[in-house]
């Protein structure tokens, strides 16, 4: 969450283990596991001389954004999301780093592998955090949920030389806040009855949802506290900000929290987008890396096993106004060449002209791959073995070997790059 | 110009015109109807430059002229108007339209400039307007409305001597099913004799929907452009490219079960069924010894089966669907006794009736891909 800045200090105290007695988590199964500062850990686990130096992972030319920084350069002031540009002039000493996903993936797996050890309830929320339910587990393996956390913490950092922090609670929210708090490499338990006692400390935009926005209007309501917005009268909330949004914060303020821990959210899409170095006018080149796009992500479904219905493109003009642009397939596909087609489509006939920033292509309405609708004109072998084919040799040899012959040549220089990855529903879901 | 006529006629000429010329142009000349007024009454002529449609009204004609206003608004207020009558008159730059009590005024556009609409090709053949119009319903909804593939938004109407007598086939297909109807054809000396030609399905619809309950429709071709005319109404348009639609392309000999059944019977099981599937809507056709069995399974939809009485030859393929394409399957033969000629592996199941009719029609769908044994 990044905001434990706000935090008033000592609170967190309270939460951490004294003279190694950690507060009671009986009623607590809820944990949230999030890796410290991920991107940047793995790499500086694989260059261990970095360590002591401001380490900022991220898309490597001025316009790429900040993927992770670690807690040394977070001195700086560089944090994520936040352009490289701007993290330059901050820490200009830095190392910056361009990711490299597969490593990340890799370590990803091995440490959802351990959550997998202790409990069946997991729920990844990105590579590098899941919510845990260990109330199955704990007559199992005779431990209390603290316990799991510090041997989660243990596992994570002596199989792959990384630090995690753990919320321990009762819901999934005051988890997620508490290893927010912990950070970096540290735990906190939030007894079941402490709930409310942590909550309303703590500023307004603690809670999901709150963005700047929200908690500027709150605050101008005089409403800055958690323990204002769980004292202020449900009406006078809605009249604030909106029905939906104050029956969730309201919830929230007051510790109710019912969401259960799904193990694997479905994906809702997936998709990949690339930033230009320079703008691009011309259609040939951004149709080329509309291939290389749809083909990444065509990749990833059928590694995933899935078939989505919806081709989206999204394109981002040298003005910054961006579009995005859908349409419907009749049955669901994960091939490279019908994805091609139809991101192609939709950039001739419904994107207006003018230079290109970013593009991206997205899948969306996935579903499991089980059910496939035949066509008639399908040749006993066509794109579905080709495909099949590539997916084996990338399989064997890796991911380079094999690709659309179109994509042969130099590609557009990129500053910003994003691997297919599934968008899910925003945190806070609640409120969707 | 200055006519007189009655607002119904007029006012369902002009919708007629519109709708088969939809282009929404930007260009307003293109955006606009031609109204020609001479000895005949009134011709409503419209292009967007693929499509043209020419639709005749019979009116009263005090002044001769010709006149290019905004199509749509001329529909609309026509027929939006109570009155049984209706004037059109030429009043400066406008054209108004006047009715007792109401004046509503259109602004001239320049007709000079439009392009004119040109005059159908040459005369091919003709066939009854209700077989045609049967034949299209189930052929035309067949094609696909995804623009991306244009070769899949047409139909493909082929002049075929079978016999001694000669046929009209009528091909689309949406490449996950294709529906192939026949229909008595009769050329016309003076054409060609052949006629072969992909048409964009939407405006066939289109047609199927104004063709009148009797009498016949004459089409008209020549290397790009086809026309039909019916009852003082014309429309042509200019072909897709390619042919690639073609039932010869579509595997049907391997056929290793027959099924005989009511198509409504399965048609309302279909119906039930399918709201018991998963998403995608896929339900199996279960082959037993004298019915067939319907079932849907979805974790959350539930489950369902229901028998429907068959005579059955063979059973040894039992092919997936997605419902959607079930029903459509079977609603052009509603009321009807059907046969279900099913393939193995990976091959569509051909749909015939079991009596033959005017309208010949076949409806293939293509199954989901069968589970790896």
């Amino acid at each position: 969450m990044g905001r434990s800045g706000d935090l008033p200090r000592g609170l967190v105290e309270r939460y951490k283990a004294v003279d190694g007695v950690w507060p009671d988590d009986a009623d607590c199964p809820i944990l949230h596991v999030d890796m410290d500062a991920f991107y940047a850990s793995v790499e500086i686990r694989d260059r261990p001389e970095l360590v002591d130096r401001p380490v900022i992972v991220g898309g490597t030319s001025n316009r790429g954004v900040v993927s992770a920084a670690n807690y040394v350069a977070r001195r700086y002031g560089v944090r994520s999301a936040m352009p490289i540009a701007r993290a330059r002039r901050l820490c200009p000493n830095g190392v910056y780093l361009p990711p490299s996903f597969d490593k990340y993936q890799r370590t990803s797996q091995g440490v959802m592998e351990i959550f997998a050890e202790i409990t069946p309830l997991v729920e990844p929320l990105s590579l590098d955090e899941a919510f845990l339910d260990v109330g199955g587990a704990l007559r199992r393996l005779g431990v209390s949920p603290g316990e799991i956390g510090q041997r989660i913490r243990q596992q994570v950092h002596a199989r792959h030389q990384i630090t995690c922090s753990v919320g321990v609670a009762a819901t999934k929210f005051v988890a997620k806040l508490a290893s927010g708090m912990a950070k970096p490499d540290g735990m906190i338990v939030v007894p079941a009855g402490d709930v409310l006692a942590f909550l309303h400390p703590l500023p307004v935009s603690a809670l999901w949802g709150v963005g700047a926005k929200s908690a500027e209007r709150l605050r101008d309501a005089g409403l800055e506290r958690v323990a204002d917005i769980a004292a202020s009268p449900l009406p006078r909330l809605r009249r604030l900000i909106g029905n939906a949004a104050a029956d969730h914060l309201h919830a929230l303020a007051t510790g109710q929290d019912d969401r259960a821990v799904v193990p694997r959210t479905p994906d809702r899409s997936i998709g990949a987008e690339e930033t230009f170095e320079v703008d691009h006018f011309d259609r040939e080149l951004i149709r080329r890396e509309l291939l290389r796009l749809s083909d990444k992500t065509a990749i990833t479904l059928r590694r995933k096993g899935l078939r989505g219905r919806t081709v989206s493109i999204k394109v981002r003009f040298s003005d910054f106004t961006t579009i995005t642009r859908s349409r419907t397939l009749p049955v669901a596909t994960d091939g490279t060449q019908e994805i091609y087609r139809t991101a192609t489509a939709l950039l001739d006939e419904q994107t207006p002209p003018g230079a290109i920033r970013l593009i991206g292509v997205r899948v969306e309405q996935l579903g499991d791959d089980e059910q496939v609708q035949l066509t008639l004109d399908e040749p006993e072998q066509g794109w579905r073995e080709a495909d099949a084919a590539a997916d084996q040799a990338r399989a064997k040899f890796g991911r380079g070997v094999i690709g659309p012959a179109s994509l042969l040549g130099p590609a557009a220089r990129r500053s910003g790059f994003t691997e297919p990855k599934p968008a899910r529903p925003a945190e806070g879901g609640t409120r969707a | 110009m200055d006519v007189t006529a009655t607002t119904a006629e007029l006012a369902a000429a002009a919708a007629d015109a519109v709708r088969l010329v939809p282009g929404r142009m930007i260009d307003p000349v293109l955006s606009g109807l031609l109204i020609t007024a001479d000895a005949d009454g009134i011709l409503y002529a419209a292009t967007d430059r693929e499509r043209s449609a020419r639709v005749r009204a019979g009116a009263t004609v005090h002044t001769e002229g010709r006149v290019l206003v905004p199509a749509k608004p001329l529909a609309e207020t026509l027929r939006a108007l109570e009155q049984p009558d209706v004037r059109l008159v030429v009043e400066g730059a406008r054209l108004a339209i006047r009715a007792p009590g109401a004046r509503f005024a259109l602004p001239l556009l320049d007709a000079d400039s439009h392009p004119g609409v040109p005059e159908p090709p040459a005369v091919a053949g003709e066939v009854d307007a209700v077989l045609f119009a049967t034949a299209l319903a189930t052929v035309a909804a067949t094609a696909s409305r995804d623009d991306a593939l244009p070769l899949f938004t047409g139909v493909r109407l082929r002049s075929d001597r079978v016999g001694d007598g000669e046929r009209l086939a009528l091909l689309a297909t949406d490449r996950f099913r294709m529906a192939i109807a026949s229909v008595p054809w009769t050329c016309r000396e003076s054409g060609q004799g052949e006629l072969d030609a992909l048409i964009p399905a939407s405006l066939l619809a289109e047609a199927a929907k104004q063709l009148p309950a009797s009498g016949r429709v004459v089409l008209h071709a020549d290397e790009d452009r086809i026309g039909l005319s019916w009852d003082g109404v014309t429309a042509t348009t200019s072909l897709l490219d390619g042919a690639f639609l073609s039932e010869s392309k579509v595997v049907m000999s391997e056929v290793d079960t027959t099924v005989e059944l009511d198509a409504d019977a399965l048609a309302g099981a279909v119906r039930r069924v399918g709201l018991y599937t998963d998403p995608r809507g896929v339900l199996t056709v279960e082959i037993g010894e004298n019915e067939v069995r319907l079932r849907g399974a979805d974790a959350t939809a539930g489950e369902a089966e229901e028998s429907v009485k068959s005579t059955v030859d063979g059973g040894r393929t039992s092919p997936s669907f997605q419902a959607r394409f079930l029903s459509d399957a079977l609603r052009p033969f509603s009321g009807r006794r059907i046969t279900l000629a099913i393939q193995p592996g990976m091959r569509a199941t051909v749909i015939t009736a079991v009596e033959p009719d005017e309208v010949d029609l076949r409806y293939v769908v293509m199954p989901m891909l069968p589970p790896k044994a």
